[in-house]
């Protein structure tokens, strides 16, 4: 990993397109200020890994089961939640 | 367009049931293509089969349809798909089936899917202030949400 040292108000490149800077330091808190383009995903990584995680757990589905959906549908309709229209 | 898919086999999806994702799913960038399936009569819940990995399919909710869903804070994500109304729009939250019905059933709220309908790009975004799980019960919220529609 690198490793660098930087002030406040003082940042990082990283390639062309994104910018990291120092704004704030208070006790173990830094605030950092990213310009990334808006095709640049920016996540706190603890979010980001939660997400990838749920993602990862979501592709799992259990044993094959011919008719997942079908047998969910049925059980939400005999729960009575039945149809709700769009706001 | 003929896809592999595990658990349906070969099957023939229409273009226009094709959605691109040019950044991937979060944590999985080479995700770019996910089908949108209609296999069988699964009501709200639809089957979004990623193209490029067979073993990847999921199961989708429009959360509209079962909550209030706020979407507030992905302004400039929506703006940048050029969708500049909600009819424009697709909304899909990632289920995860955890085996036994929908008590067992988790709704990824966090981190939804909005798609342009007419383009058919999309992107999965986070939605920010941790307002939302992403593993929220959906039994447990379908049921909150029957009692205050009936009350």
């Amino acid at each position: 990993m690198l490793v660098l040292t930087r002030r406040v108000e003082e940042g990082i490149v990283i390639g062309d397109e994104v910018r990291v800077r120092v704004l704030e330091i208070k006790g173990h808190q830094v605030k950092l200020g990213i310009e990334a383009p808006r095709t640049t995903g920016v996540y706190r990584e603890e979010i980001y890994r939660r997400i990838q995680e749920e993602n990862r757990r979501a592709a799992q589905l259990p044993p094959d089961h011919p008719s997942v959906l079908s047998s969910l549908w049925r059980e939400w309709r005999s729960r009575g939640w039945g149809e709700r229209k769009k706001p | 367009m003929k896809i592999r898919t595990m658990r349906f086999g070969t099957v023939d999806v229409p273009s226009e049931s094709l959605t691109a994702l040019p950044q991937g799913l979060i944590g999985f960038p080479t995700i770019t293509r996910l089908a949108m399936m209609d296999l069988e009569q699964g009501g709200w819940f639809q089957w979004w089969q990623a193209v490029e990995d067979p073993a990847m399919a999921f199961v989708t909710v429009d959360p509209f349809r079962i909550m209030d869903y706020d979407l507030s804070g992905v302004e400039s994500e929506i703006q940048a798909l050029e969708i500049s109304k909600p009819s424009g729009m697709i909304v899909s939250v990632l289920m995860t089936l955890h085996g036994g019905g929908l008590d067992h059933t988790t709704v990824n709220l966090l981190a939804p899917i909005i798609v342009n309908r007419a383009s058919r790009i999309g992107r999965q975004v986070v939605l920010p202030d941790e307002r939302y799980r992403v593993d929220q019960p959906l039994g447990a919220m379908a049921a909150k949400r029957a009692v205050e529609i009936a009350a």
